[in-house]
């Protein structure tokens, strides 16, 4: 066989021949004999190993990573759980919304006495103006049912009126949900404008879910006392990508000597779930790229997220 | 129409909408064949998940540059085959940290009944198609790779290599008749790692 047969043999299995070339190709035996030697070995190159599920999940979760920085976080294919409205304290709002929240607590208190005073009017049938007008401080003691009713239907009203701003909240988290939360508080405490018990009603949608979000310093042990905890999605990988650009940036002395790992300069190590099991990992940081990568022992990327440098 | 029932270049133009989920899909339907190509070129399956990843991610990098002129698969195809002989390229740089054990295909399974039998007899061939891969100098391994993996026409392999159409000509008639000869040495039955009987010659 020498070299003019294998060029023949090698184009008609790639069906580059001329009809004139093919018909030499196929008168020949041993071009023939060669053809088939190709095409088997065709077969034989095309049976790889397929690849395991982890590799083709962990490269897809990487690129798909890049996508989503590269056609910002609205792109993204898995919904982002949303986090409560970010509610501001009382008294860390800025004066004139401390104002209008005032202003809108005195309005509530004052529409909710005519209310009362109102209905109070009717359930008495009493025709005395005087007793009228000076009843309704103690009025409600004496007429609890009456009050307790009131106060449900101004409820009903309030979260009735409250629902529009309350779907906003997701959406808008700055400053609506902020006047929102203005227009919502006289529906969380009834007749009360208390900054105080307004403070003390903020409490349970500012503190477990910010928690929640998990602090990512809890990720590392520099600053953390307890055991890391496992990163469990791209945004606590952010997180924690953040964090650590920020620790390096401020308080390098933290992050003591770079660890070991041939997959670029780690700035921590840390536990990621992979396939629901813990994996070590190291992270990198790539600041150019804007990009915070998760690494295991083989170098494989686990997981990738944008951060902010 | 959900997107796993649209084509390639339906998927394409979605994804280059920001459509996280044709671009999913898009990438999904081409990541086997690209890591095979890889794994052909780049030799052992751990390279081949790296450069079969990082191809993934380049793709997705230089999609608005997909001017349509090939298939997206032959696009994708042409970037697995850069990536792993970029992958190549820098496993020449760098130390082999991993002279055992270095690929899942190392061990094969237990001989257990009959159809281990054809297990060990597959995973064998894989290696001595590898093996003899591996003594293919890298342009005739990535030239046939490109053209019986990656399906990709002499002209894009030609784009690719940096090489006229002829020398891709010669390149992958010469590195099968190497690959031919390479495993008729090596499907000799004592070098099989298995006490079965030989098979037939997969080749006529």
């Amino acid at each position: 066989m020498n070299a003019e047969h294998e060029f023949l043999a090698s184009a008609y299995v790639d069906g580059d021949l001329t009809d004139d070339e093919r018909r030499i190709a196929e008168a020949d035996p041993a071009v023939m004999a060669e053809v088939e030697e190709f095409r088997a070995l065709r077969g034989r190159l095309a049976d790889v190993t397929p690849p395991t599920d982890a590799a083709r999940e962990s490269a897809l979760a990487a690129a798909m990573g890049v996508f989503h920085e590269q056609y910002g976080q609205a792109a993204a294919p898995t919904p982002v759980p949303t986090r409560p409205a970010n509610v501001v304290s009382f008294w860390r709002r800025p004066i004139a919304m401390q104002l209008l929240g005032a202003a809108a607590a005195v309005v509530v208190i004052g529409l909710l006495g005519v209310v009362v005073m109102s209905g109070l009017r009717s359930a008495d049938d009493d025709d005395s103006a005087d007793v009228a007008s000076d009843a309704p401080a103690e009025e409600p003691a004496d007429e609890p049912a009456d009050e307790a009713q009131l106060t449900e239907s101004f409820d009903q009203d309030v979260a009735a009126s409250d629902m529009a701003p309350a779907d906003e909240l997701a959406d808008e988290p700055a400053m609506e949900a902020g006047a929102a939360d203005d227009a919502g508080a006289p529906a969380d405490d009834g007749d009360s404008a208390s900054a105080d018990e307004e403070m003390a009603a903020e409490e349970p949608a500012d503190g477990p879910s910010a928690d929640a979000a998990v602090d990512p310093a809890r990720f590392f042990d520099f600053e953390n006392a307890d055991e890391p905890l496992v990163i469990t999605s791209p945004d606590e990988l952010a997180a924690a990508g953040a964090y650590l650009a920020d620790v390096e940036r401020t308080r390098p002395e933290l992050l003591g000597s770079t660890p070991e790992s041939a997959c670029g300069p780690a700035v921590a190590v840390a536990t990621v779930l992979v396939d629901d099991a813990p994996t070590v990992v190291a992270i990198v940081l790539d600041a150019q790229e804007g990009r915070v990568v998760a690494y295991d022992d083989t170098c494989l990327a686990v997981l990738a997220a944008p951060y902010a440098p | 129409m959900s997107p796993i029932d649209r084509s390639d270049e339906q998927l394409v133009e979605a994804a280059r909408r920001g459509d996280a989920a044709a671009m999913d899909t898009l990438l999904r339907r081409h990541y086997d064949r690209v890591h095979a190509v890889c794994r052909r070129i780049a030799g052992t399956t751990r390279d081949a998940d790296d450069a079969a990843q990082e191809a993934m991610i380049r793709i997705v990098r230089n999609l608005d540059r997909f001017d349509g002129r090939s298939s997206f698969g032959t696009w994708a195809y042409r970037i697995a085959t850069n990536t792993s002989l970029d992958e190549l390229r820098k496993r020449k740089r760098r130390p082999q940290l991993h002279v055992v054990g270095d690929d899942r295909d190392d061990a094969p399974p237990e001989p257990t009944d009959e159809r281990s039998h054809l297990e060990i007899d597959g995973v064998a061939d894989r290696l001595s198609i590898d093996e003899a891969l591996a003594e293919l100098p890298d342009e005739f391994r990535a030239a046939v790779v490109m053209r019986d993996v990656g399906d990709l026409d002499y002209a894009e392999i030609a784009v690719e290599l940096g090489v006229p159409v002829g020398t891709v000509k010669s390149r992958i008639a010469r590195g099968r008749k190497l690959l031919v000869t390479h495993l008729g040495n090596r499907d000799d039955p004592p070098e099989r790692p298995t006490s079965s009987p030989p098979p037939p010659p997969s080749t006529p």
